[in-house]
């Protein structure tokens, strides 16, 4: 059978090369037919190929296994199918705290002699990188997948005073912006957290689609009555997320805490008081996003605090860096502006408007701190004065 | 002038805002039409509900969700499990049970009330009358865990498209409110 169906392969000039099997002669047929270009005369071997040598198939690969007879089973009783982590049962159910492979060696299977280190992988501790909730956060991701270009009502986006399309754009502009940033951000670190973690890079995959989807939406909103898109942010947080070489960790923390906080209460100010049902809907939608993010970022700090409690503190003074990048763009009055010209209904109500982000940035402020403590880092004394006076002043404002 | 957030005992200040059109809906299922009227809050109204959701390609696209959840109104709590697109073992519980829920979510009766007819009239819960919007602009969050975890309070806003799709199927229930005032 094996010798048949390689005399078959030979003839019609589809294989590229037997190897030892196969001797010169077969090699110099096929070199020639493969560099034949069309109505090129095939050269005829000298002498007739000799029968191929079939050896007994090598099948010592048939026991290479770690876990042969580990079934995984779906959920049939909710519907909640064959998930990720319902792989995790048996030898598999093992995530080591340490995988010592820099290869592509999935968790679970049978490592080669000869793969040898690829490069890269080099975080390869499980409390850099893992959440227990990552697995889940990969199956919601894939289960709430949607789309802006047919999800969102474009078509009441429309009617509003310049003024307020002005400020929405401009709040557009930075929510793209940031949608980018986190994109390339964390398709940067891939390729450094070790696959023997895969549930966290399947999230972080699904992430990658989160927030293009936060970039492509509000450039779409941006776009969608000619406004376009406006005026650039300082970028000081921008840069402190993007050039965080110290760890994944501290990156989670520039991505997923202040700034992510941040996201969200912008996403539910402007789902309560969107002027228009495609702001409403849109931020609304974007929220369990952002908060699946929210979720892997608070339980991976949660781990890794509680796996090298010696690193509490590196993070907490990491927040603090963190809160000065940010309190750098937070003097910008653009954002701030924007935002009150937007959810304060024109140019003409930026006082009511201001009054609203007032609160806005109180709720910015606590809903960093609650994340923070979920995550075992109160900040208390540590917060910065800008945000202190954040919370005091938001806390009399009125809605 | 500055003033502070209404409490969750009165009603928020309504905002100007676009006037939605009413999502299109399905026929409620046979189970719902013809029946006895359901009384909110009751483990049969929360039933009905859930036998819509399950029905409901809307809801069902929002996706997967994980979830044990607690909805307080006046002295009545009822627990409901949201697994994956099945919603089940809902009952009443009390205090102590309700700490084991992932959260709980509260309105006095009569935000219970005022948000329930939103949904009568308009189909769907206009934007002032939203989860989010009450849990945004009352003085204390509607929603919270009881023992102040707050991944698990998070849930709240993490499905929160599928909650409020949840509680806009009430357009399609027959039902009254009656609910008790707190013990």
């Amino acid at each position: 059978m094996v010798q048949t169906t390689r005399k078959t392969a030979r003839a019609k000039g589809e294989h590229a090369g037997n190897g030892a099997t196969n001797g010169a002669t077969n090699g110099a047929t096929n070199g020639a037919t493969n560099g034949a270009g069309a109505g090129r005369v095939i050269p005829t071997p000298a002498t007739p190929p000799a029968p191929l040598m079939v050896e007994p198939p090598d099948l010592s690969w048939m026991d290479k296994t770690t876990g042969w007879g580990t079934r995984a089973l779906p959920d049939l009783v909710h519907g909640g199918g064959l998930t990720i982590d319902a792989l995790n049962i048996g030898t598999y159910s093992k995530v080591p705290d340490h995988f010592p492979y820099r290869n592509r060696l999935p968790r679970g299977a049978y490592p080669s002699p000869i793969a040898g280190s690829i490069g890269g992988y080099y975080l390869q501790d499980k409390w850099e990188q893992w959440a227990d909730c990552a697995g889940q956060m990969y199956e919601e991701g894939i289960s709430r997948r949607w789309s802006t270009a047919t999800d969102v009502p474009w078509e009441t986006a429309t009617g509003l005073p310049d003024d307020v399309e002005i400020a929405l754009c401009q709040v557009a502009t930075e929510l793209s912006h940031q949608g980018s940033i986190e994109t390339e951000v964390v398709c940067s670190w891939l390729q450094n957290l070790s696959p023997g973690y895969h549930e966290v890079k399947l999230f972080l995959a699904t992430n990658v689609y989160d927030s293009a989807r936060m970039f492509e939406g509000y450039r779409k909103r941006g776009m969608v009555n000619g406004g376009g898109m406006l005026f650039e942010s300082p970028g000081r947080m921008n840069r402190a997320v993007m050039e965080t070489f110290s760890g994944w960790t501290q990156t989670v923390l520039g991505l997923w805490f202040l700034r992510g906080a941040l996201q969200l209460t912008i996403l539910r100010y402007l789902a309560a008081y969107g002027p228009t049902e495609a702001d409403s809907v849109l931020a609304a939608r974007m929220i369990p996003d952002r908060m699946r993010a929210a979720a892997y970022a608070v339980d991976h700090i949660r781990q890794a605090i509680a796996a090298r409690p010696d690193q509490r503190v590196a993070f907490a003074m990491w927040l603090t860096n963190l809160e000065l990048a940010q309190a750098a763009d937070a003097k910008d009055p653009v954002l701030w502006e924007a935002l009150a010209v937007a959810l304060g209904g024109g140019v003409k109500q930026i006082d009511a408007g201001m009054a609203i982000v007032r609160r806005l940035q109180h709720d910015w402020v606590q809903s960093y701190i609650d994340r923070a403590r979920s995550a075992g880092l109160e900040r208390g004394t540590d917060l910065g004065r800008p945000y202190q006076a954040m919370l005091a002043e938001g806390a009399t404002a009125a809605t | 002038m500055a003033t502070t957030r209404p409490t969750k005992s009165t009603a928020a200040a309504k905002p100007a805002t676009a006037t939605r059109k009413p999502a299109a809906r399905k026929a409620a299922p046979a189970a719902t039409r013809g029946a006895k009227k359901l009384v909110f809050p009751s483990v049969e109204w929360f039933a009905g509900l859930a036998a819509l959701a399950k029905a409901d390609e809307a809801y069902r696209k929002f996706g997967r969700l994980n979830a044990t959840v607690v909805f307080v109104a006046g002295a009545s709590a009822i627990e409901v499990t949201f697994d994956v697109l099945d919603i089940h073992s809902i009952r009443k519980v009390n205090e102590n049970h309700m700490r084991d829920a992932d959260f709980v979510v509260e309105l006095a009766p009569e935000l219970w009330t005022a948000m329930l007819d939103d949904i009568k009239k308009h189909g769907h819960a206009t934007q002032e009358w939203t989860l989010n919007t009450l849990d945004l602009r009352l003085d204390e969050p509607i929603h919270a865990n009881l023992l102040d975890d707050g991944f698990k309070a998070d849930m709240f806003f993490r499905y929160n498209p599928s909650l409020q799709r949840f509680f806009d199927n009430a357009a399609q229930l027959d039902f009254t409110v009656k609910v008790a005032a707190t013990a």
